[in-house]
């Protein structure tokens, strides 16, 4: 189990920091950061750290973007719901 | 005696523990580091954070397919998204922040009977690094 979630939590991390990181979206920090992802997806898949997940290495590879990108799909979803609960807050506030 | 392929390979608790808690530091400084990071994210940047989060030094230190590994991921995300959480708490029972130190940084002025000393160091935001440049001294 813990061999399993060790990895799952790593994608995870990586996809928030991500987000973090690639806000406001550029395109050089996109692909520098999408050119990253996938080192580290392919260093981790070849070297084993995604082993007790799937067997093969391009599957490894496909589920550390695929984790990552949900994670950072959720970050940038958790800053689109905060913008929209102010600009509900702003009239409310002013008013 | 003892199979000496299972010893290698058995881990004790305070072993899973130990790497969890490294983990954890490491996660909690990563987001520090986030947070305290000047300018635009550079290519010498990335290579840290990957070097860091998941590369040879770490998959050197842990075995990658054991449990010592899978404790170092979990304790990354506990350290990691503890450091947010502590950001959550903290601004919750703040009365001079609100959500909107997360978007934009901003906050009430500083009142009159308190100051910020001039070496605390900038910041960008707590989640988004588009609005940094409103950012100031937290």
């Amino acid at each position: 189990m813990l061999r399993l979630l060790g990895p799952l939590c790593i994608a995870v991390v990586w996809g928030w920091l991500l987000g973090l990181r690639s806000s406001p979206p550029r395109l050089r920090t996109s692909l520098l950061l999408a050119t990253a992802t996938v080192l580290l997806a392919v260093s981790l898949s070849n070297l084993g750290g995604l082993q007790p997940l799937l067997s093969g290495g391009l599957r490894q590879t496909a589920l550390f973007l695929g984790i990552s990108s949900l994670s950072l799909f959720a970050h940038h979803l958790l800053l689109s719901l905060l913008r929209k609960a102010r600009s509900f807050e702003l009239p409310a506030r002013s008013g | 005696m003892a199979d000496p392929q299972v010893v290698t390979q058995s881990v004790t608790q305070l072993q899973l523990w130990g790497s969890g808690c490294f983990g954890a530091i490491i996660g909690w400084y990563v987001y520090y580091i986030n947070r305290y990071r000047k300018g635009d994210v550079q290519l010498s940047d990335v290579v840290t954070l990957i070097g860091i989060i998941g590369g040879a030094a770490i998959q050197a230190l842990f075995k990658p397919d054991g449990a010592l590994f899978g404790a170092y991921g979990v304790g990354l995300a506990v350290g990691f998204f503890g450091y947010f959480l502590s950001l959550m708490f903290l601004v919750g029972v703040s009365k001079n922040f609100d959500v909107d130190w997360f978007l934009d940084g901003r906050r009430k002025n500083v009142a009159a009977d308190s100051f910020i000393p001039d070496s605390m160091r900038q910041t960008v935001s707590a989640m988004d690094a588009g609005s940094e440049r409103k950012s100031s001294i937290v």
